[in-house]
């Protein structure tokens, strides 16, 4: 194992860098989902043969046919259209809150592994006592106190997720600390700003990813939970978590109401877990 | 020990008051005045002040956040709007369903995980194995709503073994059990994994393996006791999820626990009985990490507290 990786960082710079993404299958894989999904979303306008609203009602209920890949919904809405419209929403509320969340823990996570003392006690203390709430409870009450919606779903992310940030990022920056460039650099004489920004923060990025694509995967889950009961997007948007719910009512006679939104959730997800486990195996391989 | 425990239980107190504090800011952040929203649109200025005024709500802060603390620590968790009853009581005939569903699904995540984990750590490299550990993926990324819309699909409507929903017998409560599980029983099959394949190599098994033992004695003795910390470990770290997990399974399900009733509670914007419920989960979270903590130095005696 350890003899074929420094057989590998001989090779040239290039090969050095693509191969072991291409080596690491979990990451292939994982990038690829993702992807698939971005793309999606992105032209979703050209991919969906309907509109997500558009309604028929004598096609109600239908099973998947050539004409609705998916089926149709209780509304005689296609089904397909509805799911690709509505990866949309669904990536569009995890990356946005896991965005916001990183930019809100970044600064408090860099102060209190880099002070250290009372700045740490007291940032890492109001951060755990968040910590104790489980997500999905935290995340209940907040969106009956910010409200429903996208833009609340972004927030309530970002406030179940920044403390978990700050608790990483603080030690990936107690770790960095220690190390001897930064000790080098401080003898140096550079300055604190230009040591965190420039030595320190750089250094956390790599991790930081990892951790990022994990919440990340955990936001799709709280933001289709939210939606599954009825606290998330609000119809006639299209969400995954709120198409599961709807199809409920109807699952004995239409499955395919209930297999398709949640494939999609369930890939997304494995998308995120993939990339992050991917990632953070890479890093570990590189640091041996 | 002893030291160990009262410093933990410090640390629970302060845990607590921070988060009563986090409650008593989040909750005052509501838009809207609580006092008009009982009463709904009809009630006039007049009325709303009088019951402002016997809400305490034209108080200073300080004097409120001082007598809310006073009040729960009284053990008065104030008064349900919705049921027009005081809330502990309220949340007192939800308690114990939750707690068995957690308690149910905890068991079924080890008795399955554990031996799961064994068995593939045994023989790493058997396609068995490996499928295994394609399959515990799967479960990760599968969430426990759509898990137990699925098992309902086949266990109810397909096959009609198991009630879709309701509460009291045993069979109903093997579905939501199962769905909240899941995610716990590929958690724990892999950290056993892991922990195996460690383990195996270790001299101590080898020297086992010499003295002549029968492989399922050198497994369960030697091989499992380093396995149990982590697995601990993980129910711990995974409280969190399990709880927040029981609010949507109870949901489907229709079971009536305390999930159900944080749902009810927040449709009925009757915040005194969501503060409580809330106060309910995340004291179960920091009961459950105080056990395994306390536990992980009875399975293993080289963790010191100190």
């Amino acid at each position: 194992m350890g003899e074929s990786i420094t057989i590998a960082r001989k090779r040239s710079r290039a090969a050095s860098l693509l191969r072991p993404i291409l080596k690491e299958s979990t990451f292939a894989v994982g990038l690829c989902i993702l992807l698939v999904f971005v793309f999606v979303s992105l032209f979703a306008a050209w991919i969906a043969p309907q509109a997500p609203e558009d309604q028929d009602l004598m096609s109600a209920l239908q099973p998947p046919s050539a004409k609705h890949w998916f089926g149709t919904d209780e509304l005689g809405r296609d089904l397909f259209s509805r799911v690709v419209h509505a990866a949309r929403v669904d990536l569009a509320i995890a990356i946005g809150g896991v965005m916001l969340a990183y930019a809100v823990a970044l600064p408090f996570g860099l102060l209190a592994g880099y002070y250290g003392g009372k700045t740490d006690r007291w940032i890492s203390s109001v951060s755990e006592s968040i910590l104790t709430f489980p997500s999905l409870v935290l995340a209940i009450v907040l969106v009956s106190v910010i409200g429903t919606g996208i833009s609340g779903l972004i927030v309530t992310i970002m406030v179940t997720q920044a403390p978990q940030l700050i608790r990483y990022i603080r030690g990936f920056v107690l770790q960095i600390r220690g190390m001897e460039y930064v000790e080098a650099a401080r003898a140096a004489g550079s300055g604190t700003g230009y040591i965190l920004f420039r030595h320190i923060l750089r250094n956390t990025l790599g991790p930081t990813v990892v951790v990022l694509s994990l919440l990340a995967s955990e936001a799709v889950l709280v933001a289709a939970a939210l939606g599954f009961l009825g606290l998330g997007v609000q119809p006639p948007d299209p969400e995954w978590g709120t198409m599961l719910s709807r199809s409920r009512s109807y699952f004995t006679q239409t499955p395919h109401l209930m297999i398709f939104p949640g494939m999609a959730i369930a890939l997304l997800i494995l998308g995120f877990n993939l990339v992050g486990d991917g990632l953070r195996d890479m890093l570990d391989a590189k640091k041996r | 020990m002893g030291r160990y425990l009262t410093r933990r239980l410090l640390q629970l107190i302060a845990q607590v008051f921070v988060l009563l504090t986090l409650m008593f800011v989040l909750f005052r952040l509501v838009p809207g005045d609580p006092a008009a929203l009982i009463l709904g649109g009809n009630a006039t200025q007049e009325e709303v002040d009088r019951l402002r005024a016997a809400m305490g709500l034209d108080r200073p802060i300080p004097e409120q956040y001082a007598s809310y603390l006073w009040n729960m620590l009284q053990g008065d968790f104030g008064h349900s709007i919705s049921y027009n009853l005081p809330v502990l009581q309220v949340i007192a005939d939800r308690i114990w369903p939750t707690v068995k569903l957690m308690l149910l699904s905890i068991t079924i995540a080890v008795l399955v995980g554990m031996p799961a984990g064994i068995l593939s750590g045994l023989k790493p490299r058997a396609i068995g194995s490996r499928s295994l550990l394609l399959l515990w993926i799967c479960l990760l990324a599968i969430p426990n709503f759509w898990l137990g819309l699925l098992l309902v699909q086949l266990f109810a409507v397909k096959l009609k073994w198991l009630p879709a929903i309701g509460y009291g017998t045993a069979s109903a409560m093997i579905l939501p059990a199962v769905a909240i599980a899941a995610r716990l029983i590929a958690l724990i099959a892999r950290m056993t994994r892991t922990v195996m394949m460690e383990v195996l190599s270790e001299d101590f098994i080898r020297t086992a393996e010499a003295k002549g033992l029968p492989g399922w004695i050198i497994v369960m003795k030697h091989a499992l006791r380093p396995a149990l910390p982590p697995v601990l470990t993980m129910i711990g770290m995974q409280a969190g999820y399990l709880l927040g997990g029981s609010v949507v399974v109870e949901n489907l399900f229709s079971y009536p626990g305390m999930g159900q009733l944080l749902l009810s509670a927040q449709s009925m914007r009757d915040y005194d009985l969501m503060q409580g419920i809330t106060i309910f989960f995340v004291g179960s979270f920091l009961l459950v990490n105080l056990i395994v903590d306390v536990l992980y130095g009875r399975i293993d005696p080289r963790i010191r507290y100190d």
